[in-house]
């Protein structure tokens, strides 16, 4: 999908699920998982679906994951730090029926 | 003592107003998601400035952006609020107040006019498969290129139109990247009807148009499969994408890739400015919502004012021309002495006005994609809901009286991303379908929070600015 143009300056290590990850302290979450070949961040709550990033800026959510334990949160705008745990962002599960 | 101008968003038109202001004396602040001014424009230039690449690949139009950017920097008198969201806008009579959040807390800041300079965003493009991840906007990928140096892989393929199409195919082969194909919706030449509007655009803009030219003969050059007049396109694969398939003169073929990168165009982005209540107005010229303005770019709120893309689509150079004049009638509404008399104020209207004959060209020279402007029934718009077309057309077809409606009985728009991605889609699919106009038909009507909140986060405002 996609590779780096330049090497990585300050190199740091963080976990996507289980995979660990080398990325530049400081870039985007979003870059740092799609440099290392992850596409699908989240799951739709919609259709359970994967989904990935779509716009880069911040408008479109689809890059939801789960940053130490909290979902919802925006890789293309959180950064990355050491050794950050980073979890695909799971859509709620239907509610139970009460019927 | 309080801020006279709080300006939301750091791209070239909130640097321009900012430096012009500040100039003058008045008290600035500016407010941006980004970490580092530029905007999506000339996003991560400060970054850029240093290295050689990607900057070279880039081209000389982003370098541009590090003057501006260093510009303002240098200017006394900016408050810079960097990697902050705007979350709640509150026009009042004699002020605005905006709520804020900056690494995990929460403020409000207030000032006696805002400006919204919130730029542009790529017009979303439905098209079935379009939510695969491994499917992205062009715009996107340049965001990825500028700010973290990635590029994407030989073999990927690009669709859509426009400047932003070239441009960005031009930056990656610079890079020594090899896509596999250009799936072109525009024609390969300039249409009949456009010709007016071209020779206009030539001379007022010849660097421009010849710009234009040479990024396509550099595709050309480069022996890139370009194919021009594409009808249709759709992803496939199963949890990403892994090949695109599209209609050209009613045949259809097959391109096996991990990396789709659609772009049709540019709108404003208007979500902050809806959210303050300022009216927005539908403009058959770009095809998109704009707040509507006086002369001046002050909006239909007292105390908000809107400059630059965010206002309609101009481009770059014209917001660094519009903020320079925004600050000029800005400090004479403040009261405060005019600011730099060095400016040639006669000069940045006429080179306005030059830049708004290119636009007219662009404008039809590019009208919305009609195959993502009214896509088949099984296609998704609202992507945080999964709402599909078909699903809005029943709507509207039962009665519906309008986005904020449907919004109700369809969830989409309540997502997320609050309507961003799916609102255009949804008041022109449900005009077509009711027979009524797209500005009958209205918009969504946006609300506090802009920007999702956590409870922990609303908990860290202090109790002397609750």
């Amino acid at each position: 999908m996609f590779k780096r143009a330049t090497g990585i300056r300050t190199p740091v290590v963080i976990t996507f699920e289980s995979q660990s990850i080398e990325a530049e302290a400081g870039e985007t979450i979003a870059a740092a998982l799609l440099a290392a070949g992850v596409s699908a961040f989240r799951t739709s709550a919609e259709d359970g679906n994967h989904r990935g990033p779509y716009c880069m800026i911040g408008n479109c959510f689809d890059c939801m994951v789960q940053i130490k334990g909290v979902g919802g949160r925006q890789a293309c705008r959180e950064r990355v730090q050491a050794g950050l745990q980073i979890n695909r962002h799971q859509g709620l599960p239907e509610p139970e029926d009460d019927a | 003592m309080t801020t006279d101008v709080l300006i939301v968003g750091a791209g070239p038109a909130g640097l321009s107003l900012a430096t012009g202001l500040a100039k003058t004396g008045a008290k600035v602040e500016i407010v941006d998601e980004q970490p580092a001014p530029g905007g999506q424009v000339y996003r991560a230039s400060e970054h850029n400035a240093a290295t050689p690449q990607p900057r070279g690949w880039l081209g000389p139009d982003y370098a541009k952006g590090a003057d501006l950017v260093a510009r303002a920097r240098a200017t006394e008198g900016i408050r810079w609020r960097m990697a902050t969201s705007v979350w709640d806008i509150r026009p009042e009579k004699d002020g605005c107040e905006l709520g804020l959040l900056c690494d995990g807390k929460v403020s409000v800041a207030a000032a006696r006019h805002v400006v919204l300079a919130t730029g542009a965003m790529e017009r979303p493009t439905p098209f079935a498969g379009w939510t695969l991840p491994g499917v992205m906007s062009i715009g996107a990928a340049q965001t990825l290129f500028k700010e973290s140096g990635l590029l994407p892989q030989d073999g990927v393929v690009l669709a859509g139109q426009g400047p932003l199409l070239y441009l960005f195919i031009a930056q990656i082969l610079a890079a020594g990247i090899k896509p596999r194909a250009v799936l072109d919706f525009g024609p390969r030449w300039a249409r009949p009807a456009t010709l007016p509007s071209l020779v206009q655009a030539a001379l007022a803009s010849p660097g421009q148009i010849v710009k234009g030219l040479r990024l396509r003969a550099e595709i050309a050059r480069a022996g890139v499969e370009h194919v021009y007049g594409v009808e249709r396109i759709e992803a496939l694969g199963d949890g990403a994408i892994n090949r695109v398939s599209f209609r050209h003169r009613g045949k259809i073929r097959e391109i096996e890739t991990s990396l789709l990168l659609a772009h049709d165009g540019v709108i404003p982005n208007t979500h902050m400015s809806a959210a303050a209540g300022c009216a927005l107005e539908w403009t058959a010229d770009q095809a998109a919502w704009c707040p509507r303005l006086d002369g001046k770019g002050q909006s239909t709120r007292e105390r908000v004012w809107v400059l630059g893309d965010g206002a309609g689509i101009l481009g770059a150079d014209a917001a660094v021309l519009g903020g320079r004049i925004m600050a000029r009638d800005m400090a004479r509404a403040l009261g405060l002495p005019s600011s730099d008399d060095s400016l040639d104020r006669r000069g940045d209207r006429r080179d306005l006005r030059r830049l708004k004959r290119l636009r007219r060209f662009l404008d039809r020279q590019y009208p919305p994609i009609a195959a993502f402007a009214q896509p088949p029934d099984d296609t998704t718009i609202c992507r945080c809901e999964a709402v599909k077309a078909g699903d809005i057309r029943t709507i509207a077809r039962s009665g519906c009286m309008g986005p904020n409606q449907l919004r109700a009985f369809s969830r989409a728009g309540m997502g997320p991303c609050m309507g961003r991605q799916c609102g255009n889609a949804i008041s022109q699919i449900m005009a077509v379908e009711t027979g009524r106009s797209i500005a009958e038909t209205g918009c969504f009507s946006i609300r506090t929070p802009l920007k999702p909140v956590t409870l922990a986060e609303l908990a860290s405002l202090k109790d002397d600015e609750q």
